[in-house]
């Protein structure tokens, strides 16, 4: 049964176009959860892979699925859905205003077992006058061992970022 | 507890159970308010300096006049603001498999929807904020909430902005229509920081 957060990690950058969270999947938990926030220089996507224990970024192979629902303060919907691509879109948005997200990561460290990832998110742009948010899930499909993982800029760089990752006890 | 210096395993375990023994990420109760026969709840010390990151819960809401729902707003320097600082948007969801509907509005004085007005149905759902004591960060949450609308579950998920950058100091939930009253647990956590 869950009972707490245990943190295990912080990371913040200024400046950068990424950010790599290392080192923060381990055997002591199979359930993990992310609070990422940023402020970028332009509004996008963001995207995330995995590092496996070897310490390599995955970023061949197609072997990210995701399937995201966006919700616009207009009452408008997107969505943004790959079933074979080289990187994860979804774990939030970054944007000029700024960007909220909650995410988990289940199983990581199992090597038995893909790495699944759902988030929700709030994010302002348009010189904070609209609002996106949105839901997401996500399957990294290869049983390897994951030990943390990088997020990137898709354009600009993320004037601050920060990343918080705790185990669920 | 005496001062012994000297902490036990049960020594720990009690302050751990009265949220004395600190550890980060720990999910700590600021309030709980059950409310009866209200219009509207107020959280008005939400440690806004202590936690970057905010959780709410509510359970067993019930607007009995049913045709009301619940919005939210925030406080700012103690005073409720009512003007046009909201950004929102959602999607309901329903079990019947008919199409998502859009919940959303820009520039608006509240947030909404928290509850569809579904007469004596309970709602139940969860909020992150974040940013909340930041005063140079807008002030951001996502929301899930399930409720029903007549016999067919709803759910519904999605976030807001608040498009100020000010110092939020509280949170008020407030049935839509002033003559409405609802029942319900409300519970607010902060996320101790590293």
């Amino acid at each position: 049964m869950s009972t707490n957060l245990q943190f295990i990690k912080e990371v913040k950058g200024v400046n950068v176009s990424n950010l790599e969270v290392l080192n923060c999947f381990s055997a002591d938990y199979d359930i993990y959860k992310v609070i990422l926030q940023n402020i970028n220089g332009a509004n996008n996507d963001l995207y995330t892979r995995v590092i496996n224990n070897s310490g390599t970024e995955i970023s061949s192979g197609s072997k990210y699925h995701y399937a995201n629902h966006e919700i616009n303060d207009s009452g408008s919907f997107g969505a943004n859905k790959n079933a074979s691509f080289n990187e994860y879109r979804g774990m939030g948005y970054q944007s000029h205003s700024g960007s909220g997200t909650v995410a988990y990561f289940y199983n990581p460290y199992v090597s038995s077992s893909y790495t699944y990832i759902t988030s929700q998110t709030s994010s302002l742009y348009s010189s904070a006058t609209a609002m996106r948010a949105g839901k997401s899930m996500g399957v990294y499909k290869n049983e390897d061992i994951i030990t943390g993982f990088k997020i990137h800029a898709v354009s600009n760089v993320f004037y601050w970022i920060k990343v918080q990752v705790y185990g669920v006890e | 507890m005496a001062n012994s210096g000297i902490f036990d395993v049960n020594d720990i375990r009690h302050l751990m159970d009265n949220q004395q023994w600190k550890n980060i990420g720990d999910l700590e109760l600021i309030q709980t308010q059950t409310v009866t026969n209200q219009n509207a709840v107020d959280f008005t010390d939400i440690k806004e300096n202590e936690y970057d990151v905010h959780f709410l819960t509510w359970t067993n809401v019930g607007d009995w006049s049913g045709t009301g729902s619940l919005k939210f707003r925030y406080f700012v320097d103690g005073t409720v603001i009512t003007s046009s600082s909201y950004d929102y948007g959602s999607v309901e969801n329903k079990a019947d498999g008919n199409t998502y509907t859009p919940q959303a509005s820009s520039a608006t004085s509240f947030y909404a929807p928290m509850m569809a007005s579904s007469g004596s149905d309970l709602t139940h759902g969860y909020i992150y904020f974040f940013g909340l004591g930041d005063a140079f960060k807008y002030s951001l949450h996502t929301i899930h909430t399930v409720d029903r609308d007549g016999n067919i579950l709803v759910f519904t998920n999605g976030g807001g902005a608040y498009l100020e950058k000010n110092v939020v100091d509280g949170i008020r939930f407030v049935e839509s229509q002033a003559a409405n009253h609802f029942d319900g647990v409300f519970s607010l956590y902060g996320i101790r920081n590293p």
